[in-house]
């Protein structure tokens, strides 16, 4: 559907040195898909977005819709923002305030040049459009009326309303407060569905990625460092990057004791003793590797259980945080390392105890550093 | 430019109009603020209503009261010629500025021209040109001697084909000289607003000229109406371009009008140009409410987040060596044809118009004259003296007064009304009558330097407020608290918190000032005697008694002595970001 290729824009700063940009991303959109570019401020995010809409000329790599070149830097071609039949949601909404909310929606259907829309046609699609989002007892309003939430429909209903290819949404839930931020996300949710819309989603909040997301796209200054469902980014990171950034997590080095094929099990010698860890892709042997672990997959274990065995670690609970359903304790290993688990509150640890730690191999992830 | 970005007091000003309903009603520095402003504003707006309703006597004390003026105002063909002729001009030059300056803004704002940032330099140096000397300079291009003419007679044959001493020639040179004013503000209108309007207007699919028409000029259009109501308010109660042209060809407006029946010193009519003098006052005020009205709404549409902002520049193109041309003429129309003029006439021994002898003319007599002891070195002095003592008065004054107002102490609204009110008296009006205050006065004010301070000090009280205004607005409530929650005094928080968080705004304020006090002509112009000559009469002077070389020599030292402070002003403003809208 969407083929982004060796996408490359540079931005210099004022003094000449480069202020962030894209260097080489490449990635593909189904069908139909939610797909998010998720990374932090300044990764490249919303310029590989706003490359895609059309908004900036990207310097190298092509960029094709449905089959049809959009940007090519090699025969330098590009399809100018509003030839491109691609909607966008921006993220101040940009809701055009002498307009009503009718003509606002209307807009994209009156400046059409491909097709030519009767006044009812017109009507018809945008009361349709307006319906769904929920504002079409609002169409005759002045757009300065709208709270926050409604401009952010309002803005949706305008990018859907004439069925685009692509629909781009840049951090839209960014401007709104955190009740309303989950209740939009949700509906976000059900009108792609609904829609089959293939959309292409920006955000530096990865729990509103997971939430959302059929794939994601993790960006780290300019380059896309993972790409995969939610479950797989969240349970298989393959960097310490895509680790920390997502979720919380343990993180060790060391080097791997023998050559792991990916896929398979393999034991790293760590700071904290001999770990068996998987391994999701091939390392060799005395490669520095790191691994991680969640918190909530770590189990925790009486020093009186008989002996210590394999991948268990031992410590004593210096912090206890209750947080209703589960509890998080902080570790001590013997005054050099922290270990953070988050395990069922009603086991009766509590601070100043020594405890053990298990780690089980297969949620253990090395990775290489 | 004297006019700079002169209007109204700041839209947020209208918070400051609550009065808390708990605590005393007043505060002692309310009250003594307060009393100094009355004192200087009171007794010449009280002098010039009297004097249009009180017939005078020789001997300068007030008589019977009258309407007569009144009547003779309304009977009279002048007062309504005038007015026409008033009107006429100021749309012409409105029109004119906002055509060319939203023009140069668009180009500059919105489009990759080459160059483009070069704009901003004309409108510093415009500021550093004194209304009287720009207006000369456009006389001498545009006049029967000039080089306009002279090309074309040379190409047609027709001797002095253009007349410039006209209304359009009025029209046109105002006009011109306010587009530096409309580029500032246009440009910080299209800065203003978001660009994602225009994006999302462009992602729905409609082509950049089309989302120019739909949504730029529709958004930016409150913000043009307003600023075309300001060029039309400061048109109509300007007073240099009429003066200078307008009377030497027979055209009246009713700043020219107040000024000739209030110059002449032996039988000056008094109850005339006082009846002027508050109808234009009256006409004045109306439009500025209107104003106020409209600048409102323009506002409203006005998004300054700065998240995710992000500059739209069009590509043009091949077409950007167009408008880059485009620039560098207007550049040559609105800065430099009168700039290189007047450095030309000012190395003339005698002027004769652009001839081919005069360029084997050359000769620098004109400044050694200048720089030799004389009364042009004392009227640099004269001025300077006014002009640092005017800022230094109503900077630190004006910012005591808004910061009272700003943070609603007691009654403080009052000090915000009183000290933005003048803002309604055109320059000539106020002129007038502090001429009839100081004629009055038992004390020898009249003809001194003193005099003019005093005048302007009260002149340009609203536009310090207006930057104190701002400034104090900018600066978090919270960082006063937490003054007064470690123990100090109002009056120390002011001194050691406010102060100097309120630096970058005041220093630009004085500077500003300062430029606008030492440039104007119509404010000293009826309070200065001999010896005490300020530069911009004394060039008005010279323009009358036909001494061009001397003017223009004059006009070239004083104008790069300005150009640095403008210079100087631009930077602070910017290094301090100093919003005055």
């Amino acid at each position: 559907m969407l083929r982004v290729q060796d996408l490359f824009k540079r931005y210099q700063a004022q003094a000449g040195e480069p202020a962030g940009g894209v260097f080489g991303v490449t990635f593909e959109v189904k069908k139909g898909e939610m797909f998010t570019l998720l990374g932090p401020s300044g990764c490249g995010k919303t310029t590989t977005l706003r490359c895609i809409a059309g908004l900036e000329t990207p310097d190298t790599g092509s960029i094709s819709l449905d089959n049809e070149v959009m940007f090519d830097g090699a025969s330098d071609k590009i399809v100018q923002m509003y030839d491109r039949d691609i909607g966008m949601v921006f993220q101040s909404y940009a809701i055009w305030p002498h307009m009503t909310v009718f003509e606002n929606a209307a807009y994209p259907l009156r400046v059409s040049r491909r097709k030519k829309y009767t006044r009812e046609d017109i009507e018809k699609s945008v009361d349709h459009v307006l319906e769904m989002v929920g504002l079409l007892k609002f169409k005759r309003r002045s757009a300065t009326q709208l709270s926050g939430g409604q401009q952010q429909r309002l803005a949706l209903a305008r990018a859907l309303v004439r069925e685009p290819k692509l629909l781009l949404l840049d951090e839209p839930l960014s401007n709104l407060d955190a009740q309303l931020r989950e209740q939009m996300r949700a509906e976000l949710k059900r009108i792609q569905l609904e829609w089959g819309v293939t959309t292409i989603y920006v955000t530096h909040d990865q729990a509103e990625a997971m939430a959302i997301s059929d794939r994601i796209a993790v960006l780290d200054h300019g380059l896309m460092v993972q790409l995969g469902t939610p479950d797989e980014i969240y349970e298989l990171p393959r960097s310490e990057f895509v680790a920390n950034f997502i979720g919380r997590t343990n993180m060790f080095r060391g080097q791997c004791i023998n050559v792991a094929e990916a896929g398979s099990m393999g034991t790293v010698r760590s700071e904290i003793g001999d770990v068996r860890c998987h391994f999701p892709a091939k390392l060799g042997a005395g490669e520095n590797v790191s691994f991680v672990v969640r918190p909530e997959n770590i189990q925790l274990r009486d020093v009186n259980g008989g002996p210590a065995g394999d991948n268990v670690v031992e410590g004593k609970i210096t912090n206890r945080v209750y947080l209703g359903e589960i509890a998080e304790y902080s570790i001590d290993l013997d005054g050099k390392f922290q270990l953070l688990v988050r395990a069922p509150p009603g086991n009766g640890a509590k601070a100043g105890d020594r405890v053990r730690a298990y780690l089980p191999p297969e949620k253990t992830i090395a990775i290489f550093s | 430019m004297s006019q700079m970005a002169a209007g109204t007091p700041a839209s947020g000003m209208d918070a400051a109009y609550v009065t808390p309903r708990r605590g005393p009603r007043y505060s002692v520095p309310v009250i003594v603020l307060s009393a100094i402003l009355l004192i200087l504003i009171l007794p010449p707006t009280i002098f010039l209503i009297k004097v249009s309703f009180y017939t005078t006597r020789p001997d300068g004390s007030f008589g019977e009261l009258t309407l007569r003026y009144y009547q003779q105002l309304v009977t009279g063909r002048f007062f309504f010629s005038a007015l026409i002729n008033t009107t006429i001009y100021s749309i012409g030059s409105a029109v004119i500025a906002i055509v060319l300056g939203t023009l140069q803004a668009l180009i500059v704002e919105r489009t990759n021209t080459p160059g483009r940032r070069w704009v901003l330099l004309g409108a510093v140096i415009s500021l550093g040109i004194p209304g009287v000397l720009y207006t000369v300079s456009w006389l001498l291009i545009l006049g029967r001697s000039g080089p306009v003419n002279g090309i074309i007679e040379n190409l047609t044959g027709v001797k002095v084909a253009i007349n410039v001493y006209s209304m359009w020639g009025m029209t046109l040179i105002e006009g011109v000289h306010f587009v530096p004013l409309t580029f500032l503000l246009m440009s910080s209108v299209l800065r203003g607003t978001d660009a994602s309007f225009e994006e999302a207007s462009m992602m729905s699919g409609a082509k950049p000229i089309r989302t120019f028409w739909n949504i730029t000029l529709r958004m930016g259009l409150p913000g043009v109406m307003a600023l075309l109501l300001l060029v039309f308010i400061r048109a109509f109660e300007s007073f240099e371009v009429p003066a200078l042209v307008g009377l030497a060809g027979n055209i009246n407006v009713l700043t020219t009008n107040i000024y000739q029946s209030s110059k002449g010193t032996g039988a000056m009519d008094y109850g005339q140009s006082g009846a002027y003098s508050v109808c234009l006052l009256l006409i004045v005020a109306a439009l500025l409410v209107w104003y106020n009205r409209l600048s409102k709404n323009a506002h409203q549409y006005q998004t300054i987040t700065g998240k995710g902002y992000r500059p739209r520049v069009m590509n043009l193109g091949k077409l950007r060596y167009v408008t880059s041309a485009a620039l560098a003429l207007m550049f040559m129309l609105v800065t430099g044809l009168p700039l290189v003029m007047l450095v030309f006439t000012s190395l003339q021994p005698f002027y004769e118009g652009v001839t081919p002898d005069s360029f084997s003319r050359f000769t620098l007599d004109n400044y050694k004259v200048l720089l030799g002891p004389g009364s042009f070195r004392d009227s640099i002095w004269n001025t300077l003296v006014m002009g640092a003592s005017v800022s230094t008065f109503v900077v630190p004054f004006t910012a005591l007064c808004a910061w009272l107002a700003a943070r609603r102490k007691p009654g403080a609204w009052i000090l915000d009304q009183i000290a933005t009110a003048p803002l309604v008296f055109p320059a000539i009006v106020l002129s007038v009558a502090f001429l009839y205050v100081f004629v009055n006065l038992p004390i020898p004010l009249y003809g001194t330097l003193l005099s003019v301070i005093l005048a302007s000090s009260v002149r340009y009280m609203p536009y310090g407020m207006r930057y104190a205004y701002a400034g104090v607005l900018q600066i978090h409530r919270e960082l006063e608290d937490a003054s007064s929650s470690s123990g100090a005094k109002q009056s120390s928080t002011f001194m050691r918190i406010v102060l100097p968080l309120l630096a970058g705004s005041l220093v630009s304020a004085w500077l500003f000032i300062f430029l606008l006090a030492v440039q104007a002509v119509s404010l000293p112009l009826l309070l200065v005697g001999p010896g005490t000559e300020i530069v911009a009469v004394t060039l008005f002077d010279l323009w009358q008694n036909g001494q061009v070389t001397e003017l223009a020599s004059m006009g070239v030292v004083w104008v790069s002595l300005m150009v640095v402070v403008s210079a100087c002003f631009h930077f602070v403003t910017r290094r301090y970001q100093v919003m005055a809208g």
